[in-house]
């Protein structure tokens, strides 16, 4: 159920994106789901979404996937390196990942874009931990009462 | 340290394919089934975007006024052509035959952040299959909108005329006949360069194309739109003198815009 969620809400990131923005949704997405889940399907996810959003875009088959890829795979790398997954990580890794997105593929406004890039990634990750997490701390209150 | 060493293979396996589709794509063997798959899902951008921009063309009454003082401007100029024509009769026409428009549905801009940036490029649902080629000419309403540029089976990509690399010959003034160079510069800017300092140019003249069809019909036709002039920079130890140019159509609330076919 989860991965059909998942899923969706990836189409619709490379449908808004390749319809009317620059800003790399997907990526920003991509990167809150390796900080927060911290599994290697998250790859996968990031070639086939990459896959899309070049079709949709007109661009060289494999280019938004060799990207995806590259980045997700040293984010990991600095991740694990030092246990960071908190808002300020993805604030960071979404900055500089959407600022090199942007002058790999020749956009404009790149250091505009990439600051609220990296907003709007801080966003999704505090979405994503919020319903993701929630039903677990509510979990947590009703055994403590129930303890009581 | 399993789990690390799995991760890193996975990165490795992903990304060797990825690197092998990027390099194959260039060959271009990935163009039909990738122009398939774009094909289901341009009606659905095409609401997608429809629904985030709208369509306020018919209610915008000072572009209307604006039409009709052009449309009857233009039809000055073409009695002056007719005229001309009966001179010309003895010599073979150079105009391009190229007259079939071709409607488009406007799919995606991707260069375009309402409230934060001009698009720059269009994607249009047309592409080869219906005939479209590089380089020809896209029109709305007699305004040039640009020209196509890169294309794919049932795709295309529109390079609007403020678009950083278009460049292309144009002519304004009071008769039509000053001849410059249209540029585009990002972010919505055009200028026409490249005008002669004895040239007259002023606040309030028309840009219209220059004709840079080649003999497969590709190009712009003479006589498009291309806008007005807002501001003209006439430095007298230049070489040329320079005019921002600023479209009649806004870009931003385009739906559907028309490509001009070759032979």
């Amino acid at each position: 159920m989860r991965i059909w969620i998942l899923s969706l809400i990836l189409l619709i990131a490379v449908l808004v994106e390749a319809t009317f923005t620059t800003i790399p949704l997907v990526f920003l997405i991509l990167i809150n789901l390796l900080v927060i889940e911290r599994k290697s399907w998250v790859f996968s996810a990031a070639f086939f979404s990459g896959l899309a959003l070049d079709i949709l875009s007109i661009r060289f088959l494999g280019s938004s996937s060799l990207y995806f890829v590259t980045l997700l795979f040293i984010i990991n790398l600095y991740e694990r390196r030092f246990e960071a997954n908190n808002a300020y990580f993805v604030f960071l890794a979404s900055f500089l990942g959407s600022f090199f997105y942007m002058i790999v593929f020749s956009e404009r406004m790149v250091l505009q874009q990439s600051v609220l890039s990296a907003f709007i990634g801080s966003f999704i990750f505090y979405a994503i931990y919020f319903f993701r997490f929630r039903k677990k701390n509510l979990n947590y209150v009703d055994k403590t009462e129930q303890k009581k | 340290m399993q789990k690390r060493k799995s991760s890193f293979s996975i990165f490795i396996v992903f990304f060797v394919v990825s690197l092998i589709i990027f390099g194959l794509s260039k060959t271009g063997i990935f163009n039909t089934p990738s122009s398939l798959i774009a094909s289901v899902f341009s009606p659905v951008q095409s609401r997608f975007l429809n629904f985030i921009v709208g369509a306020n063309w018919s209610s915008n009454s000072n572009l209307k006024d604006e039409n009709i003082k052009l449309t009857k401007e233009l039809s000055d100029y073409q009695k002056l052509k007719e005229q001309n024509r009966s001179l010309l009769d003895q010599f073979q026409s150079i105009n391009p035959k190229s007259t079939t428009l071709l409607p488009a549905n406007i799919i995606g801009a991707p260069s375009f952040i309402p409230g934060l940036s001009m698009p720059e490029s269009f994607i249009l649902d047309k592409g080869s299959s219906d005939g479209i080629k590089a380089g020809d000419g896209v029109v709305f309403k007699d305004n040039l909108v640009g020209k196509i540029g890169k294309i794919t089976n049932n795709s295309s990509e529109v390079l609007l005329t403020a678009n950083e690399k278009s460049s292309f010959t144009a002519k304004t003034g009071d008769n039509g006949q000053v001849l410059g160079v249209l540029k585009g510069q990002g972010g919505g800017e055009i200028i026409i360069d490249n005008v002669l300092l004895s040239e007259n140019i002023k606040n309030g003249d028309f840009v219209f194309t220059n004709g840079n069809v080649n003999l497969n019909g590709e190009g712009f036709p003479p006589g498009l739109i291309v806008g007005k002039i807002i501001s003209v920079e006439k430095n007298p130890s230049a070489l040329f003198q320079k005019a921002e140019v600023k479209p009649l159509i806004d870009f931003t609330k385009l739906t559907m815009v028309f490509i001009i076919l070759g032979k």
